[in-house]
């Protein structure tokens, strides 16, 4: 039956009326968000701490991991999820380390979303794993905005990129809990000026916790490697912040 | 670039309504899109014309409504234009504030046939 003027059977004709107006209200990445929810939920589930790590490419994301569950794998049970768009390099290098690890290639995307790692980390045994590390894409404009059910976001920035980065690209500045400001070894033979990119950086997000680091001479990475710990240790007593 | 995935969840979040509606067509979508959410808007209309052929919102007539970014000082309480997330108070000059509008990436609502 016509809606409008309640003729039946339904008409071929037009009503002007019949245009009407539906209200929505909803975020446009609602979808995302919702099975972010799903991620987040199973994650806290199985008390493991879930870091999304972003970054431009050739920052030493890769590296840094590497470093990471090679130098802590005594002491907590990592798995990586790797998105980059082609190639499985990086998701061979840290299963060469004997950490779990999955690639996704997101062919021509140009970031990871969370329907892709709610089936990437079915690769896994979750209740086995301590710490999830996401390396997404290399890029620092387009990971910013879709959550993927991690508990921290964590940005990765080399001295060999510049220091102004923070003012270049303020979403994903602002959308990160902590800073890794990488290959700090490289500071005397770059124009990088350390108190510029912290500035920035913290004028863009007051409570970012900034952490100055070398994988090649192991400079902060100590001091990393404790808050990490710290971190997930506060995960699994149910402390939310761990910023 | 992350322009097309939002315009297909866009897409998809009409048409599902659409459907709900018992309606076969959406005339146009009128979207609220922050200056801070980080979207291009040329590239948004640009992936939406592109991907709304064959669906129900073939021929749609995407409306946005742009939304300028404010914050409010966290240490004089006042509130300012905010441009870039770098931008401090113009009044008391502190970096630290909360930002009110300006994020949104919101599907307001739509009109059908």
């Amino acid at each position: 039956m016509c809606t409008d003027c309640g003729c039946s059977p339904p008409p071929k004709h037009q009503h002007d009326a019949a245009k009407k107006t539906v209200q929505i209200e909803k975020n446009l990445l609602d979808k995302n968000d919702r099975l972010a929810a799903q991620n987040r939920a199973r994650f806290s589930d199985e008390d493991i701490l879930v870091i999304n790590l972003l970054s431009s490419p050739g920052s030493g994301k890769t590296t840094l991991v590497e470093e990471t569950v090679t130098d802590l794998g005594a002491q907590l049970r990592f798995a990586v999820l790797e998105g980059d768009q082609q190639t499985s390099h990086d998701a061979d290098r840290i299963a060469a380390t004997g950490t779990p690890a999955h690639q996704i290639n997101t062919g021509s995307g140009c970031h990871l979303d969370a329907h892709m790692v709610g089936h990437g980390v079915e690769h896994f045994t979750l209740p086995d794993t301590d710490v999830l590390i996401i390396e997404n894409v290399g890029n620092l404009v387009c990971p910013a905005s879709f959550d993927l059910g991690e508990d921290l976001k964590a940005t990765v920035l080399s001295v060999t990129e510049g220091d102004d980065k923070p003012l270049k690209y303020p979403q994903m500045f602002r959308a990160s809990d902590v800073l890794l400001i990488n290959k700090i070894d490289l500071l005397p033979h770059v124009r990088f000026d350390l108190d510029a990119c912290r500035r920035y950086a913290l004028g863009i997000r007051p409570d970012l916790k900034i952490f100055e680091i070398s994988c090649y001479d192991k400079t902060g990475m100590n001091l990393w490697y404790n808050w990490l710990k710290t971190a997930h240790k506060q995960k699994t007593s149910g402390t939310s912040s761990c910023a | 670039m992350h322009e097309l995935g939002i315009a297909q969840q866009l897409i998809e979040m009409a048409e599902d309504a659409a459907r709900r509606q018992h309606v076969d067509r959406v005339l146009s979508v009128r979207v609220d899109i922050g200056s801070l959410s980080g979207v291009l808007l040329d590239a948004l209309t640009f992936c939406f014309d592109a991907c709304t052929r064959q669906t129900l919102l073939e021929g749609c007539r995407l409306e946005i409504n742009q939304i300028a970014a404010q914050a409010r000082c966290q240490s004089c309480a006042q509130t300012y234009a905010l441009n870039h997330y770098f931008d401090s108070c113009p009044f008391c000059c502190a970096a630290d504030k909360v930002v009110l509008c300006g994020e949104e990436l919101q599907l307001r609502e739509m009109e059908v046939d």
